[in-house]
């Protein structure tokens, strides 16, 4: 078996699991020192572990929900340390996010158990919701064991109700109140910015970069007047120019290119964005 | 607002868009749940329940290549999905783990959900028929008690699946592999189409996409090849045109090009006939 080892001079490089990476991957063996892989493909096909006798797994998860007021049911957390300790994985990659909320109340049996997504969701932006963060982390990292937790910004697509702070301040805040390491994600990062008419240079330099551990890339869509993320288009210009903005600060220890919605994604286009990465991290 | 009970109603929401439908018509609902209407952006909640959706339709992918580059191209991923979530709730209805039975529930929808005088819509319509279609003809086919076949009948090699589409395939799969795809360039008119998985794919002369042959067809063809069935003949088919010299004439004719394609194979007597 393969394991990350993170090295204080050189950003690794990897691709988040699906398709599109395992196709570069077998295309070029030695062209990417990890994949980022989630804990629920592990969960549901736990074959797909087999692929680190080739190269290092780093975790990633969207089963926490760090920023929900529903803890995640025990075995989740369990099944997540169990994996984090069999990968060795120098990190988990979680989402500052929720994906379960209590029900909405009610008689009908719908209602009783609480709400749990698929997909993960930004939470309001409040103090309270720093507050609730800073108790899931601390009890996160305690089922976690030495497996440090990364938190990853996410996307705000619409102003988020009850909301009292921008979403840099609200990360700002988080940061403050967590020992975490910052999972930048430099395409959430731009959504945001789009969404809610901030200037992503400014927004950059109020981030806590100094905590930076890894970056993602992924690409964007605009339809129905919503920048949205999409893993299935590569990352425009301006994600690139973010992210030579962030190495004149910071020296990520891993940098991951999550274009793993599609298996039709062009591998040309992937292999010129992952030279692309290298050269800045180069010139860095 | 309480953080417990925005994230209830979010959640909710984007779980059972029915509910933001019945929210947005009546906001005392919302009231009552203790939150203040005003300050949801339900529509903008409904299109992201719709991006979830699109997310778990991303195993389609590789099914649906044209699809789902046409719905990226035409930026109308995010409407579809969202009307699909608020369709498949107001139902009750789980989304089918299966993934076959999930392509063909996403391909029903699209054709109540699309607007054929809207461009792209008619074209996605098309694309994700034909890629059904092509999905549908590699699948292995299961086994059946064979049909007598008449030794004097012509019958399709391999299989088949006959489409009208108001554009073709081979056509907007070119446009949409430009770099700059401009759905314009795809002219619309009603064609009919021959989608041919032939027994072996190397015989075939058409134009090849994967394994699949995609043949455009005139009405002749097209009802030769929905009548053929290795039981009728040349004369039967013939007698269904309304018989006479013309109409024999018309099938002879019909059937040596198909069978000059490779989709059709004749009866002894008639293709030593077709190659005098």
């Amino acid at each position: 078996m393969k394991y990350f080892r993170s090295d204080p001079a050189r950003t690794r490089l990897g691709l988040a699991y699906g398709p599109s990476a395992l196709a570069y991957l077998d295309a070029h063996p030695d062209a990417l020192d990890y994949i980022e892989i989630p804990f629920e493909q592990l969960r549901h096909t736990p074959e797909a572990g087999a692929l680190q006798a080739h190269i290092p797994l780093v975790l990633h998860c969207a089963s926490v929900s760090v920023a929900g007021t529903v803890a995640p049911p025990v075995d989740t957390m369990r099944a997540i340390a169990d994996v984090a300790a069999r990968l060795r994985t120098p990190w988990v990659g979680e989402h500052l996010a929720f994906v379960s909320a209590e029900p909405l109340g009610g008689e009908t049996d719908a209602d009783i158990d609480p709400t749990t997504l698929t997909y993960t969701v930004c939470p309001q932006l409040s103090e309270a919701s720093v507050a609730r963060v800073a108790d899931n982390f601390a009890a996160a990292r305690r089922q976690l064991g030495d497996t440090p937790l990364l938190l990853e910004n996410s996307p705000q697509y619409f102003e988020i109700p009850g909301s009292t702070m921008p979403m840099t301040d609200f990360i700002a805040a988080v940061f403050e109140r967590c020992d975490a390491g910052l999972l930048l994600d430099l395409s959430h990062f731009l959504i945001t910015c789009l969404n809610t008419g901030a200037d992503p240079e400014r927004e950059l330099d109020r981030l806590p970069l100094s905590r930076v551990v890894e970056v993602h890339i992924s690409g964007l869509s605009v339809q129905s007047g919503i920048a949205w993320d999409d893993h299935a288009v590569p990352a425009p210009p301006q994600v690139f120019e973010l992210l030579r903005r962030v190495l004149r600060d910071v020296r990520p220890q891993a940098l991951t290119v999550e274009y793993n919605w599609s298996a039709a994604f062009p591998q040309p286009i992937l292999h010129r964005h992952l030279q692309r990465v290298r050269e800045l991290l180069e010139a860095a | 607002m309480s953080l417990a009970r925005v994230h209830a109603v979010m959640a909710a929401g984007v779980d059972r868009p029915q509910l933001l439908e019945q929210w947005m018509a009546d906001s005392a609902q919302l009231r009552a749940l203790g939150v203040q209407p005003e300050g949801f952006d339900l529509q903008a909640l409904a299109k992201f329940a719709g991006l979830g959706v699109k997310v778990r339709h991303n195993p389609l992918r590789p099914m649906f290549p044209l699809g789902f580059r046409l719905m990226s191209v035409a930026a109308i991923e995010i409407d579809l999905f969202s009307a699909y979530a608020l369709q498949r709730s107001r139902e009750g209805r789980a989304f089918a783990v299966d993934m076959a039975q999930r392509a063909r529930d996403l391909v029903a929808f699209v054709g109540g959900w699309h607007d054929p005088d809207i461009r792209s819509h008619a074209l996605l319509w098309d694309a994700l028929r034909y890629e059904l279609a092509v999905a549908q003809l590699r699948e292995p086919q299961p086994a059946t008690i064979a049909a007598p076949v008449a030794s004097r009948a012509p019958r399709i090699r391999g299989d088949i699946a006959l489409q009208e589409l108001q554009s073709d395939p081979r056509v907007l799969a070119d446009v949409l592999h430009a770099s700059t795809p401009d759905l314009d360039d795809v002219p619309l008119q009603p064609q009919a189409f021959c989608f041919w998985h032939p027994p072996e794919s190397s015989e075939n002369d058409a134009d090849n996409i994967g394994d699949t042959s995609v043949i455009a067809v005139d009405a002749l063809g097209q009802h030769l090849l929905s009548r053929i069935d290795g039981r009728r003949s040349a004369a039967a088919l013939a007698r269904e045109l309304g018989g006479g010299r013309d109409a024999a004439r018309a099938v002879a004719i019909g059937l040596d090009s198909l069978a000059a394609i490779g989709i059709v194979a004749l009866p002894q007597r008639r293709a030593r006939a077709a190659c005098a």
